[in-house]
């Protein structure tokens, strides 16, 4: 009998530290929605792109959505814009260098501000993130909405989905992409809107 | 061979702009493809879907009426040379 209501009580603790614990979202995304939009808005022209390589792991509690933390990874050869030269230039040594700079990361570092709502939570969130070779500090406004067991109705499996939106601007020339150069035509001010969501099976 | 070289430059200049009109009249750069949006029904995201697509666009027209200026232009020069050397035979 002793026996028995000890290991309920050791299962019970268990089990709360179970659902307490932050769970791992994986932002790998095998139906390719997650997305970044790119905007510059220049006095001769206005160019708008997308990327779709997106990876990375967020690790977040439902319980605690200020503690989250995580890496998101783009790819920089998934960027894309319609115009084949442009895409081109884009991608040359002269922009992104892509070849020299596969990937644009953004680390999570610390949460402030942070309010919740039913499932959904907005947040500043501050931390690193790396383009072009150069890394910088940058806050930006977040939005999580947790969508528990929402996988199955996905991909089948049993699991929970965090979907992460976040619009926020960095200037180019803060990561070296010639600063100070051709700003009539792409502009130092780069508008990014970003859309994914991360898969954690049970 | 000069009125020759006119109707050709008149010809290319009205197909460009009517190709230009007929897909869209875009007052942007050239395009080979189109990003569709798609979206996902549990997430709400919207998904890019990239479709290969010729769009021309404001620069098309331009070389096509460039072209078309330069035909008309050279077709007075080629015109005379041809007449001094009919003249001169």
């Amino acid at each position: 009998m002793k026996n028995t209501s000890l290991r309920m009580l050791i299962l019970g603790l268990v089990g709360t530290t179970l659902v307490a614990a932050p769970i791992e979202f994986d932002f790998k995304d095998p139906k390719g929605v997650n997305n970044v939009i790119f905007k510059t808005d220049a006095p001769l022209e206005s160019i708008n792109g997308t990327a779709t390589g997106i990876s990375g792991k967020v690790t977040f509690d439902p319980d605690n959505p200020g503690a989250v933390k995580g890496k998101i990874v783009v790819q920089s050869s998934s960027l894309h814009v319609g115009n084949p030269m442009q895409k081109e230039h884009l991608h040359s040594d002269k922009w992104l260098d892509v070849a020299k700079y596969p990937e644009i990361t953004f680390e999570a570092e610390s949460a402030k501000n942070v309010k919740t709502q039913g499932d959904v939570t907005t947040a500043d969130v501050t931390g690193k993130m790396s383009l072009h070779g150069v890394t910088r500090t940058i806050t930006a406004p977040v939005k999580m909405t947790f969508l528990k067991d929402k996988l199955k109705a996905r991909t089948g499996k049993e699991g929970d989905l965090l979907v992460v939106r976040a619009n926020f601007k960095i200037k180019r020339s803060d990561f070296g992409i010639n600063p100070g150069q051709l700003e009539d035509k792409v502009s130092d001010e780069i508008e990014l809107n970003l859309s994914i969501a991360g898969a954690a099976q049970h | 061979m000069r009125k020759f070289l006119q109707t050709v430059a008149v010809g290319l200049a009205a197909a460009s702009l009517l190709v230009w009109l007929a897909l869209g009249s875009n007052v942007i750069w050239t395009r080979t493809s189109v990003t569709k949006w798609q979206k996902d029904p549990v997430t709400e995201i919207e998904g890019p879907v990239i479709e290969k697509k010729f769009v021309p666009g404001i620069d098309l027209l331009v070389l096509g009426l460039a072209g078309a200026l330069a035909l008309f232009v050279g077709s007075v020069f080629v015109s005379k040379t041809e007449n001094k050397s009919i003249g001169s035979s």
